[in-house]
């Protein structure tokens, strides 16, 4: 199954070594939580994940092929 | 031809109502570029040494940039500088809305102001009329009244700046608003301006910005905004605006709590930015340009009270919010509305008035001494704190001096937990595990303020290296605490942060398009040239951030006597008390890891142990002439 992760500039303000887009092969369904792992992002560092338009918790599971999940990164403001 | 550039710089003097137009300075726009980078070379050049804030000399100075108004995302910030009140020291402070954008309409890139009127006055600037005009009819308004009232009275083609009844009373974090929800919140620049009975400046520009490639702004322009379309958080950023960090900041155990005596709460749902979507949020709020309007206008009903308010953003969720212990959206929200009437810096008053709540609880301040009791979390004391401030009456006196002398005429110990570096207060991040964080607030040249830096997300990213909260649990391990975050390290992250913030202060536009979508810098080079028609690297800029940094360094070292090492460090509590709960338990910087981050950090910047810029540093960034003040 290929998951693509595609991280927001803060994230990548964190993990300056990334791409602005990772792609992923999983053989079984697999959490949001350990893909972020998979890809050497603590998931501990990201405030919110998006997929198909939506806000997901990281433990929520990605059962479809070519899924695209947006990372976001933690941010400062007011 | 200065293309980019409005051309001219607008001098007031309010005493003898001279007004002044001259050709921008080409020598700024050539070393500085534009923004804040004029405000720190205006404010070290022509502000005589040791100018009290408050006095006619001190300086009042807005400043755009040459990507202001021009068209490109986000390119409406507008920034202001002045002595500030609350440091004694270099201060600026900037905000999004219109104004900037409509003063370079109106051909000016740089407005100076001095002296003091001889009555509450507001400045009329109508394209190249400028007039002084009596202000007693605003005089002791709110500002929202205020900013309402004007465009009734001058037309809604005029973009208003306004300061409330605090600045009025020269309350020191008094702040400037516009936009009906737009603040320039912070260092005290709403008190400088009442200082010189100044109620507000209204501009009406209807004139244009000479370009040099104006086909290639468009095409290019039209490129950005289609980039930043495509960037992955594109549309993650404007649902919840900055407010949606509130539960990360709580579960990463950096959400300021009671006076920064904890650092997490359990009721993070009620206060953050899904709370504000269901139950505040009429419409999206964006300033020029924007292709993200982060802000959320909306309605907030209280017991107390009900008003039309833009926010909360989460610095005041954070300070107002968890700080003072508010728990619903809508008092939060409300207690927003108060301050921003009033003109008062949320960040700022959540600290004084904390500080105020826990000296209540010690017994250190009396139900005598404040006029009634207080409590946290209760909205009727912090809207009561707030007018008394704001009118600088009874206990407010004391309060409306912040919190570092608030604190110092008090003394019995509450120094220790005034929450301040440099005499500005904190702001929304708890930082005794987050040494970046603490670096950079300690080490800002105008006192802790996370606009300066901000990398508690590289913190976290350290802290949770040796296994995340999340990890530790499955794992099979039960445990709610994050180990220390490193020290090691972060002094390239903090200088990467700290000079590339300002960066954008420079250009004159807003950071998020960069920090957070992650637009990459060619394009801005590539605007840059359209615009200006100068080629420019953003080396060039980052060094001319580090400049800005230097020179503001030294202006500390001129205005404030004593200045150096011991004012860089914060207040006891962050290097004395652990931190009692939550994520962070029991973790804190200890006084000698604080004083290892300060030797490596002067080092890296070429600064000697009192944190003095040395001369071939000073040299070295081209400020020979500083160079030879300090070191003659």
């Amino acid at each position: 199954m290929r998951i693509t992760l595609r991280l927001s500039g803060s994230i990548r303000l964190i993990y300056k070594e990334l791409n602005e887009e990772i792609v992923l092969f999983v053989n079984e369904p697999v959490s949001i939580r350990a893909l972020l792992q998979m890809a050497g992002i603590n998931p501990t560092v990201v405030p919110a994940v998006y997929m198909d338009e939506s806000k997901k918790d990281k433990d929520y599971m990605v059962t479809k092929e070519d899924s695209r999940i947006t990372v976001l990164g933690p941010l400062a403001g007011g | 031809m200065l293309y980019g550039y409005a051309g001219t710089t607008l001098r007031i003097n309010l005493s003898n109502e001279n007004i002044k137009k001259e050709p921008l300075n080409e020598k700024w726009v050539e070393e500085y570029i534009g923004g804040r980078g004029f405000v720190s070379k205006i404010l070290y050049d022509e502000l005589a040494p040791k100018t009290d804030p408050f006095s006619e000399e001190n300086l009042f100075v807005i400043a755009m940039g040459p990507l202001s108004g021009c068209f490109l995302p986000a390119s409406g910030k507008t920034h202001f500088g002045t002595k500030s009140p609350a440091t004694g020291g270099y201060g600026d402070s900037n905000m999004g809305g219109h104004f900037g954008v409509t003063m370079k309409y109106a051909g000016y890139d740089v407005l100076i102001i001095n002296g003091k009127a001889k009555e509450p006055s507001y400045i009329c600037i109508d394209d190249g009329k400028i007039e002084i005009r009596s202000a007693e009819k605003y005089w002791g308004k709110g500002s929202f009244a205020v900013e309402k009232a004007m465009k009734q009275d001058l037309g809604e083609e005029f973009q208003i700046l306004t300061i409330g009844p605090a600045g009025e009373k020269l309350v020191k974090y008094a702040c400037i608003s516009h936009d009906f929800g737009r603040q320039a919140g912070r260092i005290g620049i709403g008190a400088v301006l009442g200082s010189k009975n100044i109620k507000a400046i209204a501009v009406k520009g209807t004139g244009s910005i000479p370009i040099f490639d104006a086909e290639g702004l468009l095409k290019k322009g039209k490129e950005t905004y289609d980039a930043i379309r495509k960037k992955p958080g594109f549309k993650g950023w404007t649902p919840e605006g900055t407010a949606g960090i509130t539960n990360w900041c709580n579960d990463v155990g950096a959400i300021p709590t009671r006076n920064f005596q904890k650092s997490s709460i359990e009721y993070a749902d009620q206060i953050n930015g899904k709370a504000i979507l269901d139950r505040l949020k009429i419409t999206d709020k964006g300033c020029f340009a924007c292709p993200i309007p982060c802000g959320k206008y909306g309605f907030a009903k209280t017991k107390l009270g009900e008003a039309f308010v833009e926010g909360p953003e989460y610095e005041t969720i954070a300070m107002i919010g968890s700080n003072c212990e508010l728990k619903s959206i809508e008092e939060i929200a409300y207690a927003n509305y108060v301050c921003d009437e009033l003109g008062v810096d949320t960040c700022s008053a959540g600290v004084v008035i904390s500080w105020a709540l826990e000296c209540y609880e010690k017994g250190i301040l009396t139900k005598e001494d404040i006029g009634r009791e207080i409590s946290f979390g209760d909205l009727d004391s912090i809207l009561y704190l707030l007018n008394e401030i704001s009118a600088r009456r009874g206990i407010g006196d004391l309060l409306a001096e912040g919190v570092r002398i608030a604190s110092q005429r008090l003394g019995q110990g509450s120094e220790k937990f005034a929450i301040h570096c440099k005499g500005l207060e904190w702001t929304g991040y708890e930082s005794r595990n987050a040494p970046g964080m603490m670096l950079g607030y300690i080490t800002a040249d105008i006192g802790a303020h996370h606009g300066r830096c901000w990398v508690l997300g590289n913190d976290v990213a350290g802290s949770a290296e040796a296994g995340s909260v999340h990890d530790l649990i499955s794992g099979g391990r039960k445990t709610n605490r994050l180990p220390k975050a490193k020290v090691d390290g972060v002094i390239p992250v903090v200088l990467h942060s700290q000079h590339t913030r300002p960066a954008f202060d420079i250009l004159g536009t807003c950071r998020l398009q960069y920090m957070e979508i992650g637009l990459e810098v060619d394009y801005y080079e590539e605007l840059f040239y359209c615009i200006t028609g100068r080629k420019i690297k953003w080396e060039d800029i980052i060094n001319v951030s580090e400049k800005v940094w230097n020179l503001n360094r030294c202006f500390n070292f001129r205005e404030i006597d004593g200045f150096g090492r011991s004012y860089d460090y914060p207040p006891a509590r962050f290097y004395e008390d652990p931190i009692p709960d939550g994520p962070n338990e029991g973790h804190l910087l200890k006084l000698e890891e604080i004083d290892l981050l300060l030797n490596q950090f002067y080092q890296a910047r070429g600064w000697d142990r009192n944190g003095m810029p040395q001369k071939a540093k000073l040299i070295d960034l081209g400020l020979g002439n500083v160079a030879e003040e300090f070191y003659s």
